[in-house]
């Protein structure tokens, strides 16, 4: 390295204060018109802008700065939660458009439906199906006729005997 | 905000871990520390005296939006001078899209305020020009070098390139503002 190079080095370090000069690098400084050139670029560029940093307000700069930060957090955190709630809605959504609701007891559900097939019915009229509809809902004792089924326990076996015959017909 | 044993000024890895955790102060500490050299940098690399307030509150709030991106192996002044220079550049970018800039004007538009450029010393003021004419690594690897007295490995880490090239950006910028400024 060349005494210019060695210069060139330190000259940033010696500009801002934080080393000096030694005897031999003041000499050649005060004699190399090149390194004069550059040492005055270098130490004018160490305080450029001096001026300016010092009319700078730190707390003004920083209360506008966390303020904005505030709000931008601030706006996060409604994002955040908006999502999470827009999330939970869709969530909820699908649950309601999947679900079939509580299965009422007794409720003959569409798969039991299908896996009875009736398909002598379709040749019946409409009269005819009300028909069949209304000895279904009948109840079975008093299709019997000539016999009061409300209370078996009554019976005897005689009679008992004519029940069961009248429902096997 | 916790102060270390001895009560020494906590390092600002310290402070960025206290903000992190929600510390306001360490914030402020943070801005009262770094804010003039941030400034400077700004007004060296080309920004008007008038816009540089401005751009110094932008360049803090972005740090602080996104400290997580700060991981300690650069020094934090040098990491914000990165978002300084960024800033710059998106600034000066937006600018172009309204004006006509010459292609003299290789990075930066000089948009310093004419009244106040007048305080000024003339040898600063062309020294400003001539770095505003400089390609953007190499006119910060000056500034980092010039007023912060960084060292090149520091620089490299800083701006995403190797001290070898640091170094030579460094001197080639020297040479080029021996020329402009002469």
């Amino acid at each position: 390295m060349t005494i210019c190079e060695q210069l060139s080095e330190r000259m940033p370090a010696v500009a801002l204060g934080q080393a000096a000069w030694s005897e031999v690098e003041r000499a050649h400084l005060a004699g190399c018109a090149e390194c004069q050139a550059e040492w005055a670029l270098v130490s004018e560029a160490s305080r450029l802008g001096l001026d300016v940093a010092a009319g700078l307000d730190a707390h003004h700069v920083t209360e506008r700065v966390l303020g904005r930060l505030r709000v931008e957090g601030g706006r996060v955190r409604r994002r955040r939660v908006g999502w999470m709630l827009g999330g939970l809605a869709a969530a909820a959504a699908l649950v309601l458009a999947v679900w079939p609701g509580k299965p009422r007891p007794g409720a003959m559900t569409p798969a039991i439906a299908e896996e009875m097939p009736l398909p002598e019915l379709d040749s019946l009229g409409t009269p005819e199906l009300e028909a069949v509809l209304d000895s279904l809902e009948t109840p079975l004792g008093t299709a019997v006729q000539g016999v009061d089924t409300g209370d078996l326990d009554d019976l005897d076996a005689h009679e008992l005997q004519h029940v069961l015959d009248g429902l096997e017909g | 905000m916790s102060q270390p044993p001895g009560g020494e000024a906590p390092s600002d890895a310290a402070l960025v871990a206290a903000y992190r955790s929600g510390d306001e102060r360490a914030a402020a500490e943070l801005v009262r520390r770094h804010l003039g050299a941030v400034g400077r940098f700004l007004y060296a690399s080309g920004a008007g005296r008038s816009d540089v307030e401005d751009l110094v509150q932008e360049t803090f709030f972005r740090a602080f939006r996104k400290v997580d991106g700060w991981r300690g192996d650069a020094a934090f002044r040098s990491w914000l001078f990165t978002i300084a220079g960024n800033l710059l550049r998106d600034d000066y970018r937006k600018r172009k899209g309204r004006q006509v800039i010459s292609i003299d004007d290789r990075d930066l538009p000089d948009h310093a305020d004419p009244e106040a450029d007048l305080e000024a010393s003339e040898s600063a003021e062309r020294i400003r020009q001539g770095l505003s004419r400089l390609p953007r690594l190499q006119r910060e690897v000056f500034l980092l070098r010039s007023q912060e007295g960084r060292d090149y490995e520091d620089i490299a880490v800083a701006l995403g390139t190797t001290p070898g090239a640091a170094r030579v950006h460094y001197h080639h910028a020297v040479k080029r503002l021996k020329e402009l400024v002469k």
